[in-house]
């Protein structure tokens, strides 16, 4: 390596400290924070960051610094972040199991329908979808203007059709599976002056109706939609807003106030 | 008295009614509509003059001597209705050598009083002139027998539908409170000769502010007696829970399915006397009701609601029980909290049992011993890990428990028991969450130093969590091209060869190739000699690019194919097969020939080597 491609590099990695992000510098001031044991600050200095931009490492040391002070439903709202940013990292994943463990919650087990026909699967059946799409019409000009076969048509039609209608059914259920994902939230803990991990959802939107159930913290719930398809949120006179939610297997149904619960995705506001 | 009520208040109608304006749609020829003013006669009438009140008759206005579209305002008689649209009827004939002409309206009337009606004279205007339309009376009679009959057996059909399937459900009580859960039943009764072959779905519920539970299978009763008719009874056990105070209409619909006979047998008309088993035929839905009920909420009495009341409403009894009273410090007890009675148990949150500095208090399990889908009867179970901070006689604290009684209208106060607790101290206390560590000494340690490494390097930063889907990237959308310009390739390479000659080249000698297939099969030397020499002009004449291969004679062939490279004694065969063929179709049919299918391969044979 000659002298001046070092000094290329020196001089690149020198720019990229000095010129780092906002988010670069709060994640290092985080790190700081976290090594002298002061993990509040930590933990603000990474919620701060968070604002900004995300990465799975982030989250991942954010559950982290939630699991040692014991909060699990938090613990477990950032280790899914980080596990949506890197779902390939074990290393999360045995965490975040760890911290349901902990938090007394069952974690759904996959289903074969929810691991092929996932979100993450989406772009792969949309890739299945387009080629079987392009594939028939191919065939068909094949057909039509080089080999007037009706045996090859006989056979091909039924084929392709399955196809079609397979790579369309896998497309919506990954689609669904997606917008489920953005309707997701995490419980986190009451919002009462005790703070307990019991979470109750109430019949009405408000503190003194009476709860339907109640939800552990950790436990992951989904947002009812209203007749315009957004969520189905309630503004009280106290400006508290309540969102009407419901578990994945529609046991558990009822209205829960925005600070007792995590996004997994934020919405758009 | 009534009749004179009556009047009047047809006379007010009569002041504000409305002018009809009719319009007939010009059709018809109109060299008949000539009118001579001095010869148009108007003539009106009732047709019957005298019907019932249950009849109908026709006001009739004939037009003597034009067939021009009249117009007017026909006048609106309090005691009768008539119609808007009037049939038209034009005729032509000739009495006695003169041509006559005649335009008819007719309207529906329909009377609503018993009296004698009488349209006054009113003008119509025919052309340019106005004419009058002479007095008619109608006299309309009381019901008669026939007419009672017939409304009575109407009354009865339709009481009958009704009583085929219908839906009753009762609320138990006059009145209920606001929160109140009761146990009532919905009953869809179904007459045993209705043909029903299934419910659709279970009764739904129509109003709001009242929620009811989930309805699950429902048990069904036979020979059930009601109105003389015996009924299958199909009861779903539910509770009913009210929201808010007030009156709330509640109603339940449900549909099933019933064979028919025929479309014109349908139920919905008339199933008991045109078809009274229904027939065997199709299904059609239908629908079944219920009454509608008003049921009464009222609010909860503010007047000594004690502070500890946190919802339940009904008739409870509490008890609370612990599985051990002598334990170790760090030892877990369960401290089981069970609510017994009829309420709404759906709705009655876990008592409160805080940790203290003497014991930590876990989130309670809740459990339900009754049915678990009405939850209105049975027993709440709330159980609670303890676990000791101290070592002595520990009390573990009393829960007050208060209900609201519906029937008694009052709030009950009640006090649990306070278990007693002798808690040894044991070995030194250690944290629980060290200690379930511990306990697990067979299980393989979790080392928790493995887990939750912190990160020191952010890595790639994102802007949001959702990930972009593919729809929306541009190189997804960029490498569409690929496949669509090769299809685009295709497709006008296809066109472009479907529109050349050797598609058409293809085809012919496919249809060719075919008919002396045929020829073969058939035996018939006729088709094949003349299939055969068209296609041997055909892939002769398109291989030496003849514009016209069909026109070749034998010797153009031959000395085309003596222009190519082609041996001499491919040739000679090529010539002798040509002149077998014109030998066959001019002159020595009788001569022997080579069988055709010989003859069909020879030639193939031959084609194939040309060059």
């Amino acid at each position: 390596m000659t002298s001046s491609f070092k000094f290329l590099i020196f001089f690149l990695t020198c720019i990229r400290f000095l010129y780092g992000s906002e988010q670069d510098r709060l994640f290092y001031d985080a790190i700081r924070a976290e090594a002298s044991g002061d993990t509040d600050l930590a933990i603000k200095f990474y919620l701060q960051a968070s604002q900004i931009a995300h990465t799975a490492n982030l989250h991942g040391n954010l559950a982290n610094l939630y699991f040692e002070e014991g909060k699990f439903g938090h613990s477990i709202l950032h280790f899914r972040k980080a596990i949506l940013l890197n779902s390939e990292n074990s290393e999360l994943s045995t965490n975040l199991a760890f911290a349901y463990e902990k938090a007394g919650v069952q974690n759904a087990k996959s289903k074969f329908l929810d691991t092929y026909f996932s979100a993450d699967f989406l772009p792969f059946w949309i890739i299945i979808l387009n080629i079987v799409i392009w594939f028939s019409v191919v065939l068909v000009i094949y057909i039509f203007f080089f080999k007037e076969s009706k045996r090859l048509l006989f056979y091909s039609i039924p084929i392709l059709t399955a196809l079609f209608v397979l790579s369309s059914y896998a497309v919506h259920f990954s689609s669904n599976q997606k917008a489920l994902k953005l309707r997701e939230i995490i419980v986190l803990h009451s919002s009462d002056s005790n703070n307990t991990n019991i979470v109750q959802l109430r019949r009405f939107a408000g503190e003194k109706s009476l709860a339907n159930t109640s939800v552990s913290s950790g436990e992951s719930l989904i947002v009812d939609l209203d007749e315009n398809k957004k969520h189905k949120f309630h503004k009280v006179s106290n400006g508290d807003i309540w969102y009407l939610v419901r578990s994945s297997d529609n046991k558990s149904k009822g209205w829960i106030k925005e600070d007792e619960f995590g996004w997994l995705i934020e919405p758009i506001s | 008295m009534a009749k004179t009520e009556n009047c009047r208040v047809e006379w007010s109608f009569y002041k504000n009614f409305k002018i009809l304006l009719f319009t007939i749609a010009l059709f018809g020829n109109q060299n008949f509509s000539h009118a001579n003013n001095n010869s148009i006669r108007i003539e009106s009438l009732f047709q019957p003059p005298t019907i019932t009140l249950a009849g109908q008759s026709t006001y009739k206005v004939i037009i003597h001597g034009s067939q021009e579209n009249p117009q007017g305002s026909i006048p609106q008689i309090p005691g009768i209705s008539i119609s808007n649209s009037p049939q038209v009827f034009r005729s032509a004939s000739f009495i006695n050598g003169i041509p006559s002409v005649r335009l008819e309206l007719s309207f529906n009337v329909t009377p609503k009083a018993v009296g004698t009606h009488t349209i006054q004279k009113w003008q119509i205007q025919i052309g340019k002139n106005a004419f009058l339309v002479p007095d008619a009376n109608l006299k309309v009679l009381p019901p008669n027998q026939q007419d009672i009959i017939r409304k009575n057996e109407q009354e009865k059909q339709e009481e009958n539908l009704k009583q085929a399937s219908f839906i009753e459900f009762s609320n138990p009580r006059p009145y209920l409170f606001e929160g109140e859960t009761v146990s009532t039943e919905i009953n869809l009764f179904i007459w045993d000769r209705l043909p029903v072959s299934r419910i659709e779905r279970a009764p739904q519920k129509e109003g709001g502010s009242i929620s009811i539970s989930e309805m699950g299978q429902p048990l069904e009763k036979r020979n059930q007696t009601r109105f003389n008719k015996s009924y299958t009874v199909f009861s779903w056990p539910i509770s009913m829970t009210t929201a808010i105070a007030g009156k709330h209409n509640l109603k339940f619909n449900t549909s099933i399915r019933v064979r028919v006979k025929s479309r014109g047998n349908s139920p919905f008309n008339s199933p008991f006397f045109n078809d009274p088993f229904f027939g065997f035929g199709r299904e059609e839905s239908l629908t079944v009701l219920s009454d509608n009920h008003t049921i009464n909420v009222k609010p909860l009495p503010l007047n000594n609601r004690p502070k500890s009341f946190s919802g339940a409403i009904g008739k409870f009894s509490i008890s609370t029980s612990i599985d051990s009273d002598s334990i170790s410090l760090g030892d877990p007890i369960r401290y089981k909290v069970d609510i017994e009675g009829k309420g709404n148990f759906s709705a009655m949150p876990a008592p409160p049992l805080e940790s203290d500095e003497i014991f930590k208090i876990g989130p309670p399990a809740f459990s339900f011993d009754g049915n678990e889908i009405t939850m209105f009867e049975g027993i709440q179970s709330f159980e609670y890990v303890i676990s000791p901070l101290k070592s002595g006689l520990l009390e573990v604290p009393s829960i007050t428990f208060s209900y609201f009684d519906p029937l008694q209208e009052e709030y009950f106060v009640t006090k649990t028991k306070i278990h007693k607790i002798n808690v040894d101290p044991g070995q030194t206390w250690i944290d629980p969450s060290e200690e379930s560590s511990s306990e697990e000494e067979n299980v393989p340690e979790i080392k928790t130093n493995d887990y939750f490494q912190t990160e020191n390097e952010p890595g790639s930063w994102v802007l949001s969590l959702e990930k972009e889907s593919i729809i929306t990237s541009k190189l997804f959308w960029s490498l569409q091209s690929i496949p669509m310009l090769s299809t685009v390739v295709l497709f006008l390479y296809g066109l472009k060869r479907k529109r050349s000659g050797r598609d058409i080249f293809r085809k012919k000698l496919s249809l060719l190739t075919k008919q002396m297939k045929d020829a073969i099969a058939y035996d018939d030397p006729e088709l094949f000699f003349k299939a055969s020499r068209e296609r041997i002009r055909l892939e002769i004449g398109t291989l030496y690019k003849r514009t016209n291969p069909a026109s070749l004679s034998s010797q153009e062939i031959i000395s085309l194919l003596g222009n190519g490279s082609n041996n001499e004694n491919l040739i000679q065969e090529i010539d002798d097969v040509l002149q077998r063929i014109d030998d066959y179709e001019f002159a020595d049919r009788e001569k022997n020939f080579p069988t055709l299918e010989n003859l069909d391969k020879k030639i193939n044979t031959l084609l194939k080597k040309l060059k």
